[in-house]
């Protein structure tokens, strides 16, 4: 009698490279019918959303990414954030579709975003910081007023 | 991390002390959601909580090698996960602090009373379960007494390592000093198990930073740890592991296969059963991890792992197809 270990099954886990790329290529349609639905959601409700393209499931690779930018396309905006490791804020072909790539310090990639916002939180300023700033350029100017006087300027 | 007695400002206070910006910290809270699988659009309303948040947190060391402060501590650079790690209120740590004697045990007592049911307390180390066993005993106390003093007034409990969580090394065969983990003797506390030989420095991180924006405890798995990172194995994600099925794997330490990134289990890898998250978060900020290196996983994660057999022992699910 045949036992189970005599069946000749076998996993097959590769996907030939071209179905592969075809799974990738679909799946990058599907992120971007999403990014859709966040568009839509921005100008009716005012409310897009975050997708952690690194996060997804199932996910996408080096190709189904590449797949996605060049289906987004580039916009006008470009910004670097210095904040510990850079941060790359691009506006997509789509305004209000944000592309941010997070490195840290030692150029490591971190995490990849699609931002649907009017504008994204790393770009603001923040409060406290402005209020802050505000303090060094108000002393900043009694010093240097504090200078000129010292100088007989006016 | 550095001692500071007195009230904790906020986090956020003492991250801009450190010079890092707002920011730095929002891009910080957008990489640790991802990490942690938290939808990314939450990363300013955890910037928001972890910048008010004052945590004080009291950590205390048993039966232990120092390994698991190493890897919380040794972080090269300015890695963007430890951020939280610099800005927490230490108010209790024997081999950091440079207080010593009655004193250190008098201000570990005033934190304690002045927080009581609002710190953290971080335990490293296993515990001889007999109180009168002598086999660990500081200021004239047992350590299981200084656990139960120090774990009655915890909002919730860090075990970390496997040493903490499981016993670890100390509670191996034939166990000398009756070690058992935190959770064998404190059974009124939320305890949450980060294991490993050591822990990834980032799982601590996360696991606070999510206690501290959520005020609760990460979803657990049966042995208490977070199932965001505990909850595939190794193998699951491991880059080797296309091989595993389809051969060839590797036959001797740093052969052709080894070198060409092709399966270890037969030198005795232990990925497939080992739940943890080194074949994706990886150590020192990303860099590697025992496999990349050309090392099997020992399950150091897992209870008992020291007693599940040889470390370079081929574990009994291979398959013999693969036995060229």
């Amino acid at each position: 009698m045949t036992t189970l270990a005599g069946i000749p099954v076998r996993v097959v886990h590769r996907l030939a490279a071209r179905d592969r790329r075809t799974g990738q290529a679909q799946r990058a349609s599907e992120v971007l019918a999403q990014i859709g639905g966040l568009l839509d959601g921005l100008l009716e409700c005012g409310e897009g959303g975050v997708i952690d393209l690194r996060a997804i499931e199932p996910g996408l690779d080096h190709d189904g990414l590449a797949c996605l930018e060049v289906a987004l396309g580039i916009g006008e905006v470009h910004a670097t954030v210095s904040a510990t490791g850079e941060t790359v804020v691009r506006e997509t072909g789509f305004p209000a579709v944000w592309h941010i790539t997070h490195r840290d310090s030692s150029g490591s990639l971190r995490t990849i975003l699609i931002d649907v916002s009017w504008c994204p939180e790393i770009l603001h300023s923040q409060r406290a910081d402005a209020e802050a700033g505000q303090r060094r350029l108000r002393a900043k100017l009694v010093s240097e007023q504090a200078a000129r006087c010292s100088d007989g300027l006016p | 991390m550095y001692l500071t007695p007195g009230a904790a400002s906020t986090l956020g206070e003492r991250l801009l002390q450190h010079g890092i910006s707002r920011r730095s910290f929002l891009k910080f809270c957008s990489i640790l959601a991802s990490s942690m699988a938290l939808p990314a659009a939450i990363a300013p309303r955890m910037a928001l909580a972890l910048s008010n948040a004052r945590p004080c947190v009291i950590y205390m060391s048993f039966q232990e090698c120092t390994g698991c402060l190493e890897s919380l501590l040794n972080s090269h650079g300015v890695a963007i996960e430890n951020l939280i790690l610099d800005a927490i209120s230490l108010d209790y740590q024997e081999t950091l602090q440079a207080a010593a004697g009655h004193q250190s045990e008098q201000w570990r007592d005033e934190v304690i009373a002045a927080n009581y049911g609002k710190y953290i307390l971080i335990v490293d180390g296993s515990i001889p379960q007999d109180g009168n066993s002598g086999y660990f005993v500081s200021a004239a106390e047992s350590g299981l007494a200084r656990l139960n003093k120090t774990a009655a007034g915890a909002a919730f409990i860090v075990a970390v390592g496997t040493c903490a969580s499981f016993g670890g090394i100390a509670h191996a065969y034939p166990n000398p000093t009756g070690a058992v983990g935190v959770r064998d003797i404190v059974k009124d506390r939320p305890i949450i198990n980060v294991s490993g030989c050591p822990p990834i420095a980032e799982v601590i991180t996360g696991v606070l930073a999510y206690y501290l924006t959520f005020q609760k405890l990460p979803t657990l798995d049966s042995l208490g740890r977070p199932t965001v990172y505990y909850g595939k194995t190794v193998h699951d994600d491991c880059y080797r592991e296309e091989s595993y099925e389809d051969g060839p794997r590797a036959k001797s330490f740093d052969d052709s296969f080894a070198r060409n990134g092709n399966c270890l289990f037969n030198l005795g890898c232990k990925g497939p059963v080992t739940h943890n998250a080194c074949s994706t978060l990886r150590w020192n900020q990303g860099t590697s991890f025992p496999i990349q290196s050309g090392h099997g996983c020992i399950g150091c994660s897992e209870p008992d792992f020291w007693d599940a057999g040889g470390l370079y022992v081929r574990g009994p699910e291979a398959d013999a197809e693969h036995d060229d």
